[in-house]
């Protein structure tokens, strides 16, 4: 990893942190020093509401909170006595180790508390998130490929003591790839596609948010098929592939709009077999939808000039959906594409070729310094990014529409950015940043040409 | 700006400041009545204890970094993996943005990442051309012992400004506002005069963790007393430091949190250091102002200006008689939390819980007062550790939850009403007309929170089981 200036993407603990809060039920342990959960729930986690309801709440997260006598003697009895007592006070229905640095570096043997702990029928799992690994989508990824691979059986195991039933419909189509906390607008982003795919008659299973719970984790092997939104979700679907012979659609990105929705939903579709009458009813209602609001949207467009180049910084998927949405439907010239989340290199071509050749420069970087340089050199009169950019904004003259963490000043709940409602959300936000500029702009103007017109009366 | 680091006094001979536990005994577990902690702390016997269940809370990192984050004209690298400089993202800090991280991988943790620092230490220079740089340490280069020592002095020799190493660690302290000594002494050590300099006529005023808000409003009534108060170094500048060793008197604005700054101060330039409770409330207020108007000679202003300010917010005052009995639970740091009960005591308003992040053994006088005004109380220690708190205010069930930011956040979630002191004047005159508006407004309006404990709180995180059992289930003696 290079030196990072204002790093946005915290460790790959922070970004399991954010995972397990995001899904009821499955409640992380902490193995680390004091401090190292809080990045997940308290930098911009707390105004984006991202630290989960539960256990994962600021201040919330159970952790070892290993001293220097574990740093010196080892952390491993330590953790036997915390996986214990998180048993009984955090009611969960499976729970995940998250080691951090410190336990990795001193060499704690996090498996075989781990084992001991499933002996005495407690359900638990381990992941190595430490920090030093990679970013928080890294940790996504991480926990991701850990969660298909072991919480099923895991969860079946204390079902089958407990004598329960799955209750989540298994068949269903599993979203992948958006990361909790890290992509700012996961939850609504997530409901408003559901939305919409739940058109084509199979139930959609987000993993994440509201209303999902392990038990959606536990028949997630079932689903009929694997969607994936982003490139941090790619593993996860190839090995319920190899394992469980899951299809899966690998779109890469989130769709903003119809256009992109449609060729999402075509894919499924196809992909689940359905009628071609049956999916062209689905894209048909997400064209009419977004038609009859771009109608009202026209008069706007032209009052306010809202024609601009533009300049979009975020991760993978936002990246992507936004810019071919602006430029693709919304007709603004991508003056800069920059993506922030550090992909593998081997994905690169694939993202630069899904901004469709339109941008004037593509740049991978989550350095602040070399983000602020690439947006000066492109010279957008718009930029969409986190409120990391907000120097560069003010230095650049042009407004900034938020959307990407850090988020800033600007929490957010349920707030969308993708789909139709997300799309037309994206138009509203985009023109009134513009539309308030420019009204900035006049009264500046105003202001100091006044006493020039009265001098002249 | 001399070559301070040269320096060998006393308390600055350390490479960096002692943790909490030995400077000032204190603690960071406990539950039990208060006046168990008290005979504990009268009896010199106050023990360290652990918790064999924990919950996350800040290290004396995230202390640090939301400290030094506060500094305009300084730049800070943070040496360790991205994550570790996380919480420079939220907060006051948040905007300042003049911060990096060596973002170090695997590979370096194990080897170590000295020439990347090194080149950090330039890059932050080059981007910023701060005043000066603070290398902060994290855990992973504690344990790989990366030798940051000689990274800094080469740097310092190279860029010709202060490179000021802070030796954060995450694990050495339980108690996290070690963070604030950490970078006291990093700065007194590095920044501030090798030796004594011509008295001048301003104070420095210290704070560590107070809002803006708050070193506003006694900057402000220092000035009416004829007082110019230099604040270090929350809000502080480098630029600035030639100065504290000038001034003819320091104050802390909470002697517990920042005591460590006065006492160097004192030992270093002679500076006379004036330990006073936090200004919370109109008797604490005037006593305050008191205080330092005698150590500075300026009495005959002082009684006229607490008899103004008190005039004016006497009408406030009187209105809060409608809060009369009410139950609260305080949740603070222990000498902000004590004031707060006393002004409590004041208006008739009842504590019935009260929770420290960190109790020491300078506090029996204020836990003393504390039993006097509101009785015996469960009492907890700890910084987080929500799991307590979800225990026992199911069964104290307080009118109004005091508390400040983050900590505060479970207790709306539970259905309590939040009285929030982060963002708000809480000290001098200011504070009490804060304080009062703010507390009818919030035990006016619970609207939000009734509509939450409507639901029946969304704290079904916990176990009945652990709601079952006694609050202190989970604390346990240290065993060697």
């Amino acid at each position: 990893m290079t030196i990072v200036h204002e790093d946005r993407n915290g460790c790959a603990l922070h970004g399991g942190v954010r995972l397990l809060g995001a899904i009821g039920g499955l409640v992380p342990i902490v193995h680390a020093n004091a401090g190292c959960s809080l990045g997940a729930t308290l930098a911009d986690g707390t105004p984006s509401g991202s630290g989960g309801p539960r256990y994962t709440g600021p201040l919330e997260t159970s952790s070892t909170t290993l001293v220097e006598r574990h740093v010196v003697f080892g952390g491993g009895s330590r953790l036997r006595e915390q996986i214990k007592n998180t048993v009984k006070v955090l009611a969960g229905d499976a729970y995940v180790v998250l080691t951090g640095c410190v336990p990795e570096v001193i060499g704690d043997d996090v498996p075989a508390m781990v084992k001991e702990a499933r002996q005495q029928h407690f359900p638990v799992l381990s992941v190595a998130t430490p920090g030093f690994n990679g970013n928080a989508y890294r940790g996504y990824e991480t926990l991701l490929n850990t969660l298909v691979d072991q919480l099923p059986p895991l969860l079946d195991e204390a079902a089958a003591a407990a004598d329960a039933a799955p209750d989540a419909t298994a068949e269903a189509i599993n979203l992948l790839g958006i990361a909790p906390g890290q992509d700012a607008f996961w939850e609504g982003d997530l409901l408003e596609l559901e939305g919409w795919i739940g058109r084509l008659g199979v139930p959609v299973r987000r993993l994440v948010g509201v209303g999902q719970t392990s038990a959606d984790w536990r028949v997630l092997p079932r689903a009929r098929l694997n969607v994936v939104l982003s490139p941090w979700g790619r593993e996860a679907a190839r090995r319920l592939h190899s394992r469980h012979g899951t299809p899966f659609v690998d779109f890469g990105w989130l769709p903003v709009g119809s256009r992109d929705l449609a060729l999402l939903i075509g894919q499924i579709g196809q992909s689940l077999g359905v009628a071609a009458e049956g999916i062209a009813a689905v894209t048909q209602a997400l064209d009419v939808r977004e038609r009859h609001f771009l109608q009202k949207f026209a008069a706007s467009y032209l009052h306010h000039g809202l024609q601009q180049r533009v300049a979009i910084v975020g991760g993978t998927a936002y990246a992507i959906g936004l810019a071919r949405y602006l430029a693709g439907t919304l007709g603004q010239t991508l003056a800069a594409v920059i993506v922030t989340d550090v992909p593998d290199e081997s994905r690169r071509p694939d993202i630069t070729a899904a901004l469709g050749g339109g941008a004037e420069a593509v740049l991978f970087s989550d350095s602040s310094d070399e983000i602020a340089a690439a947006l000066t050199a492109a010279a957008p009169q718009v930029i969409f990014g986190s409120v990391i950019e907000a120097g560069a904004a003010r230095a650049l003259d042009a407004p900034l529409v938020i959307t990407a963490a850090p988020t800033g000043h600007s929490p957010v709940l349920v707030r969308s950015y993708a789909g139709i409602a997300g799309a037309l959300a994206l138009a509203e936000d985009f023109s009134a940043a513009v539309i308030r500029h420019q009204a900035a702009a006049d009264e500046h103007a105003a202001g100091t040409a006044w006493p020039l017109s009265r001098r002249a009366a | 700006m001399g070559a301070a680091w040269a320096r060998v006094t006393g308390g600055l001979r350390g490479k960096t400041a002692p943790i909490r536990e030995k400077r000032l005994g204190a603690i960071g577990a406990y539950s039990g009545s208060l006046s168990g902690l008290l005979q504990e702390v009268l009896r010199g016997e106050l023990k360290q204890r652990v918790r064999t269940f924990a919950q996350d809370g800040p290290s004396d990192l995230q202390v640090a970094l939301e400290l030094l984050g506060t500094i305009a004209d300084a730049a800070i690298v943070v040496h360790g993996p991205a994550g570790c400089a996380a919480s420079l993202r939220g907060g006051d800090a948040g905007g300042a943005g003049r911060w990096l991280v060596t973002g170090i991988n695997e590979r370096e943790s194990i080897l170590g990442a000295e020439t990347k620092l090194r080149q950090a230490i330039v890059q932050a220079h080059r981007a910023w051309s701060p005043a000066a740089i603070f290398v902060v340490a994290t855990p992973v280069v504690a344990i790989n012992n990366d030798d940051i020592e000689t990274a800094v002095i080469d740097a310092r020799e190279e860029l010709g400004i202060p490179i000021v190493p802070v030796y954060t660690d995450g694990f050495r302290s339980k108690v996290a506002a070690t963070g604030y000594d950490v970078s006291v002494h990093a700065l007194i050590k590095h920044v501030a005069p090798s030796r004594p300099r011509p008295r001048g006529e301003h104070i420095n005023l210290l704070a560590v963790a107070e809002s803006r808000h708050n070193v506003d409003a006694l900057r402000g009534l220092l000035a009416e007393l004829g007082l110019d108060a230099q604040v270090f170094p929350r809000y502080g500048r480098i630029s600035e430091a030639p100065q504290l060793a000038e001034a003819r008197l320091s104050v802390a604005i909470d002697a517990g949190t920042a005591g460590y700054a006065g006492e160097l101060l004192e030992e270093l330039y002679d500076i006379p250091f004036l330990r006073l409770p936090p200004p919370v409330g109109i008797p604490a207020t005037a006593r305050w102002l008191d205080a330092i108007a005698a150590a500075t000679g300026r009495d005959a202003q002082c009684p006229d200006l607490i008899a103004r300010h008190t005039e004016r917010v006497a009408e406030l005052v009187q209105a809060a008689g409608a809060l009369q009995r009410a139950p609260l639970f305080i949740n603070l740091p222990a000498g902000s939390a004590f004031a707060v009960a006393q002004l409590a005591h004041a208006l008739d308003l009842r504590v019935t819980g009260c929770k420290f992040s960190e109790i020491g053994d300078g506090d029996a006088p204020a836990l003393a007062t504390l039993l006097a005004d509101h009785g015996d109380l469960p009492v907890l220690v700890g910084n987080g550790q929500v799991f307590e708190e979800a225990n026992l205010l199911g069964t104290l069930k307080p009118a109004l939850y005091v508390g400040s930011g983050n900590r505060a956040v479970h207790a709306l979630r539970l259905g309590i009403p939040v009285f929030d002191l982060a963002r708000r004047p809480t000290l001098g005159y200011a504070g009490v007309e804060s304080i009062l508006t703010g507390l009818a407004r919030t035990l006016g309006k619970p609207a939000l929170a009734h509509f939450l404990a409507d639901g029946g709180g969304t704290d079904d995180a916990y176990t009945a089981s652990w709601l079952g059992k006694s609050t202190h289930w989970h604390v346990k003696h240290e065993s060697n």
